[in-house]
């Protein structure tokens, strides 16, 4: 299979460079979009997740050493198995229920992606909670040419585990919603 | 002179705009008419097009895919009439209204290069300073930011002019004699002097400012990080209100009607912002990662 697709890679970059232009430019930002129903009122949801000082709903999370609790506050979080990640709040609008927070360093080992940023936000849909995760970002090689696991579908597929794993927390700690 | 005068008049009144929105994710150019907006046209544009231009006076609309490195040109209908190769890394775009030739900006060379859009041939090059992004051009005057020099380029005939800004200048728009140019690292817009050749104000905005349009008589900055627009009065310079609007606001121009259109990147949609009561006033869907980098609205001939 691996092998199909190299070969097939090959063909386009072998077609697109007939064009003379290929992949001049570097790369364009991406996106994900990914969102879970829980069994669980918006209310409670967004009482657990909305907070950038403390994710004790998210397992494997050891330290969290923030600066506040208002846009623009950094924290630096230590997982479980040492990785280290360094972010920024970006938004936390209790009214709408919606927090967004970036990472200030990039950080391959955490998510194989630049640039990245995630904005969750809980809405209340027949009395269940929806959130809703969204990622921008761009693939984690900055320059033309991409390894095959830094490219623009390596580094979707990578942001997508990444926010999977948030969902399984989530419903771990609510339940699945319908 | 007069009875053309009355025939330019009355071609005015039956009037209405089209809104070229690219979007960048899906590969798809869409025209909206802004009058009652409708889709009027939904089109493969491929290759990640950000940058597009609406020249109303020939019909045309182009916009530039960066992966492919190619200019194309369609008419107000979203046909395609042609698309060129252009050298280096093309990314910014403006059309010169007097001649209908494309400004585009090349990241890999710091140029910018005027291209010929019926025949794809380069007319002219200008160096700018380090990727440049954003370009304008009106009133004699060309403008173009440079995203890495923190600096844009004024270029007024044959004469050249670098000028230091704020960090990371992206997108850029003239109003009369003056430059608005948002400094998406500095979450602020440079106001130029281009007579003076230097910055006289300094606006401050919301996080990640992308990019500018005017309607009565106030200014409009997209805020990519924010979700939200800064207003500031266009005499004053001072900021009088914030607009939330959908996530990762980018491309924003005004229509002929006094609308204000801007796309948002994340939610997929474009939104009409009257600009006198600062409120949205519609939601559009647009095909996937909507950037409309540019002056993107014009008139079309009835």
């Amino acid at each position: 299979m691996r092998k199909i697709i190299v070969a097939l890679a090959g063909m386009l970059a072998l077609i697109a460079g007939l064009g003379g232009q290929a992949q001049a430019h570097g790369p364009s930002r991406l996106k994900t979009d990914q969102s879970v129903t829980l069994n669980a009122s918006a209310a409670d949801v967004w009482a657990a997740i909305g907070s950038f000082q403390q994710m004790d709903w998210l397992p494997g999370v050891a330290k969290i050493e923030a600066t506040g609790n208002e846009k623009g506050a950094t924290r630096t979080r230590t997982l479980a198995d040492g990785t280290v990640v360094q972010e920024e709040l970006l938004k936390l609008d209790p009214a709408k229920m919606a927090i967004s927070v970036r990472l200030t360093e990039d950080n391959l080992t955490y998510v194989k992606a630049t640039n990245y940023a995630l904005h969750l936000t809980v809405k209340e849909q027949g009395g269940k909670a929806v959130v809703d995760l969204k990622g921008a970002f761009y693939r984690a090689y900055p320059q033309n040419d991409p390894p095959a696991d830094q490219d623009d579908a390596a580094s979707t597929a990578s942001v997508e585990a990444l926010h999977q794993g948030l969902i399984d927390a989530l419903v771990a700690r609510f339940g699945a919603g319908g | 002179m007069i009875r053309l005068a009355a025939l330019l008049l009355m071609a005015g009144a039956a009037r209405a705009d089209v809104a070229a929105i690219t979007s960048q994710n899906a590969g798809m150019l869409t025209l909206v008419q802004t009058e009652n907006l409708e889709i009027v046209a939904s089109t493969p544009l491929p290759g990640k097009p950000a940058a597009v231009a609406l020249d109303a006076a020939r019909g045309r609309v182009m916009a530039v895919a960066v992966e492919t490195a190619r200019l194309h040109v369609f008419d107000l209908a979203g046909n395609p009439l042609s698309d060129w190769p252009v050298a280096g890394a093309p990314f910014g775009l403006a059309i010169r209204p007097d001649t209908g030739t494309a400004l585009v900006t090349d990241q890999a060379g710091a140029l910018l290069r005027e291209i010929d859009p019926a025949t794809g041939r380069q007319l002219a090059q200008w160096p700018t300073g380090a990727l440049p992004s954003g370009v304008a051009e009106g009133g004699g005057w060309i403008v173009v930011a440079n995203r890495d020099g923190d600096t844009v380029t004024v270029i007024r005939g044959d004469a050249a002019q670098e000028i230091a800004v704020g960090h990371h200048p992206f997108g850029v728009t003239l109003l009369g004699a003056r430059a608005f140019v948002t400094d998406v690292l500095s979450d602020q817009v440079s106001v130029i002097d281009l007579a003076g050749g230097r910055v006289i104000a300094n606006i401050p905005t919301g996080e990640r400012p992308y990019a500018t349009a005017f309607a009565a008589g106030r200014g409009f900055v997209t805020n990519q990080y924010d979700a939200s627009l800064t207003v500031f009065d266009e005499e004053s310079l001072k900021v009088v209100a914030r607009i939330e609007t959908d996530d990762y606001p980018e491309g924003i121009a005004a229509s002929s009607e006094g609308q204000i259109l801007v796309a948002n990147w994340f939610s997929d949609t474009v939104q009409v912002i009257d600009p006198v009561s600062m409120q949205v006033v519609e939601t559009l869907d647009m095909p996937e990662g909507p950037r409309a980098f540019g002056a993107f609205t014009g008139a079309k001939a009835p």
